[in-house]
């Protein structure tokens, strides 16, 4: 089997095999990833709990899906793994990475308080251009390129959801 | 002593009140909102009234409604815990003529100390070294230039009220000093319903250090050590150790001192906290002092042995301190790592979410104060704190092996939260050295991104957690024992 993974944004190929006198689906097997060769069993202590042996030396994983990703916890590290095969499966999911084109929209249901920035409006790269709030915490979100700002969809006090864009801009030509 | 207590708060330390309150013998009423139906606080008490809508002002923020849970409840007094109305002098007012205990300081003392340019003027005339400032707030951006100059770029623009870094801009020249105005005055407004804020000299490479204190109704005050608080993101603590590598037994003495002073200069009674920088030449300057019990307090619980808020509940019912100054001993060393619902990879943006797995640390010296659990929604209205991880060993090297080990065994899955930062911070040579300072996650940290080391073992736990689940689903053809979001996803191979 094969599989292509981001695992926190970096790309990852995989191959996993199995030697045909294993006697079940969980022992002895290898996974090739780049040079790499890990030869692996898995032990699954309960839902999300997972007892690796991998080339003999024994380690704890915790996995859960959540949305898109699937999140696996190691030894305190976290590693958000998107599966892009699945993705291609389904292409109405089909997202991630490699649509997120540099867009104003909050990163989490926040409130609109200030709009640095009108129509029309020349903006440089980097410029601040609207204050949100979200949990008590003020944040700012910034031009991604230089550009005119060509519509404005939110105004101060309005309540804003992730996916919505909130300043368009009109991309400036290479300088 | 009290027979019944009223927690006006919510999550970690709302938890943590009870658990004092419990072995006290004393019983404990929970308020909540409708956003904290199924909190941790809300199932722990001995008795729970839903008090009004997630919006602070309508619940946790809410005079009347607390008043009246407590009338209803016929709690005889009130904890405030820290956060929302801990440092409300009209509140502990409030509280004093409905003939209710307020456990904190009396308003009068909460009120001047609650204004940071009044405690400024308060603490000169008690001679301890203040940083150089403004001793009234200004709301003229011209008059604020001019001081800027006059005392020299960098300056911290401070909210007059309130704390936890809200409200607060650090200023490197005069063309960010509009913006860092606006924005810090209408964060202020936000937070604590008063915008007015003021210059200070902006000390860079300073520690904070602060003196926790005890003081009863008899004229007894003592401080219990210090803690070390400058691993901060965003003016907010996040690490907070005691004893500090910095402090010497001459210099804790000083300090002490200094804050004992404080604290009778303003008529000081119950816990509280006195807040100084210390700069690289042992000097100490007086920031402000905090009227409530702190988030990090644990960790001088853990050094002294001293459950503090044992200490809050008995000097509210009026009983003289259990400890004079010879009696604290601090032995060992403490560090907290504050866990919030925050992504570390994203500037620390909240996270919420539902918890969907958690398993926390626990052995010997490891401690943790937690308001969440397995399948509890973090709610979005309030401060994104989930709990606290503590610990303790015999000395730092060993304090900070411990914290390495307790925050490798700690699992929270559905949300991010910043453990594999918090462990990178502990493990980094600057941090062992011990040569820590407020600046230091900005200059050395803020190009952290999460981890890539384990990343082939991650891919593999994928996999193998995939196979699992097909072996299961293929175990005698019927579905798994257990449900897991696989289950919802349709058909799919591998």
């Amino acid at each position: 089997m094969e599989y292509s993974l981001t695992v926190n944004g970096e790309q990852k190929k995989m191959a996993i095999t199995s030697p045909p006198s294993a006697p079940s689906a969980l022992e002895d097997k290898e996974a090739v990833i780049g040079e790499q060769i890990y030869k692996f069993r898995a032990t699954v202590i309960d839902d999300h709990k997972l007892l690796l042996s991998i080339n003999g030396s024994q380690v704890a994983a915790y996995l859960a899906r959540v949305g898109k990703e699937t999140q696996v916890f190691i030894n305190g590290e976290l590693y958000s793994i998107l599966d892009l095969g699945e993705a291609d499966k389904n292409p109405q999911r089909r997202g991630g990475p490699h649509d997120q084109l540099q867009k104003i929209t909050p990163p989490m249901p926040a409130v609109v308080i200030r709009l640095l920035v009108a129509l029309g409006d020349a903006v440089k790269k980097g410029q601040p251009l609207i204050v949100l709030s979200a949990m008590k915490m003020e944040a700012t979100l910034y031009a991604p390129y230089a550009g005119t700002v060509k519509k404005i969809n939110a105004a101060a006090g309005e309540q804003v959801m992730p996916g919505l864009i909130l300043v368009e801009i009109e991309q400036a030509l290479e300088e | 002593m009290f027979e019944k207590i009223l927690i006006a708060n919510r999550g970690e330390i709302a938890v943590r009140i009870i658990k004092s309150c419990r072995e006290m013998g004393i019983k404990t009423v929970a308020v909540y909102s409708e956003a904290d139906i199924s909190s941790l606080h809300v199932q722990n008490a001995d008795e729970a009234l839903l008090i009004g809508n997630s919006a602070p002002g309508e619940s946790y923020l809410n005079f009347d409604k607390i008043i009246a849970a407590a009338r209803q409840s016929g709690a005889e007094a009130i904890h405030p815990g820290y956060g929302f109305l801990s440092e409300n002098d009209k509140f502990a007012e409030r509280c004093r003529q409905e003939g209710i205990v307020f456990i904190g300081p009396p308003p009068a003392v909460i009120k001047s100390l609650g204004d940071k340019t009044a405690a400024r003027t308060l603490m000169l005339a008690g001679d301890v070294p203040v940083i150089p400032g403004m001793n009234a707030p200004s709301d003229n951006l011209e008059e604020m230039s001019q001081y800027a100059i006059e005392i020299g770029y960098p300056v911290l623009l401070k909210a007059v009220a309130g704390g936890g870094g809200k409200g607060m801009r650090v200023v490197s020249g005069p063309d960010e000093l509009q913006n860092a105005f606006e924005q810090a005055k209408s964060e202020a407004a936000a937070a604590f319903g008063n915008g007015a804020v003021y210059l200070e000299k902006y000390l860079e490479k300073s520690r904070h250090i602060e003196i926790q204190i005890l003081a009863d109704n008899f004229g007894n005050t003592i401080h219990l050590c210090e803690r070390e608080c400058s691993i901060q993101r965003r003016h907010q603590k996040i690490i907070e150790e005691t004893p500090s590598a910095a402090v010497t037994p001459e210099l804790r003495q000083k300090m002490g001192q200094a804050a004992i002073n404080a604290a009778r200069a303003a008529r000081y009674v119950n816990a509280g906290t006195v807040e100084f920088l210390l700069d690289g030449e042992g000097n100490f300057y007086f920031m402000e002092v905090n009227t409530r019990l702190q988030v990090e307090h644990p960790i001088t619980e853990m050094i002294t042995g001293i459950d503090l808020v044992r200490e809050q509940i008995k000097i509210a019912a009026g009983l003289p301190l259990s400890y004079r100054q010879e009696d604290i001993e601090p032995r060992g060393h403490a560090i907290e790592c504050r866990i919030y619902a925050e992504d570390p990879g994203n500037s620390f943006m909240p996270s919420p979410g539902e918890i969907l797995y958690l398993k926390e640390p626990s052995g010997p010296g490891i401690r943790v104060d937690s308001g969440i659990y397995s399948g509890f929604t973090v709610p979005t209205a309030y401060d994104p704190i989930l709990s606290k991880l503590v610990v303790y060993a015999e000395d730092r090297p060993g304090a900070i092996a411990k914290a390495v080990c307790a925050l490798g065994e700690y699992v929270i899955l559905g949300i991010k939260t910043p453990i594999p930062f918090l462990l990178n911070v502990v493990k980094s040579a600057q941090f062992q050295s011990g040569e820590t300072h407020t600046r230091m996650i900005d200059e050395s940290f803020s190009s952290w991104a999460p981890p890539l080391d384990k990343a082939d073992t991650a891919c593999v736990a994928y996999a193998a957690f995939l196979l699992s689940l097909r072996k299961a689903f293929q175990a005698e053809g019927e579905k798994p024992k257990f449900q897991t979001p696989w289950d919802t996803l349709g058909n799919w191979s591998l």
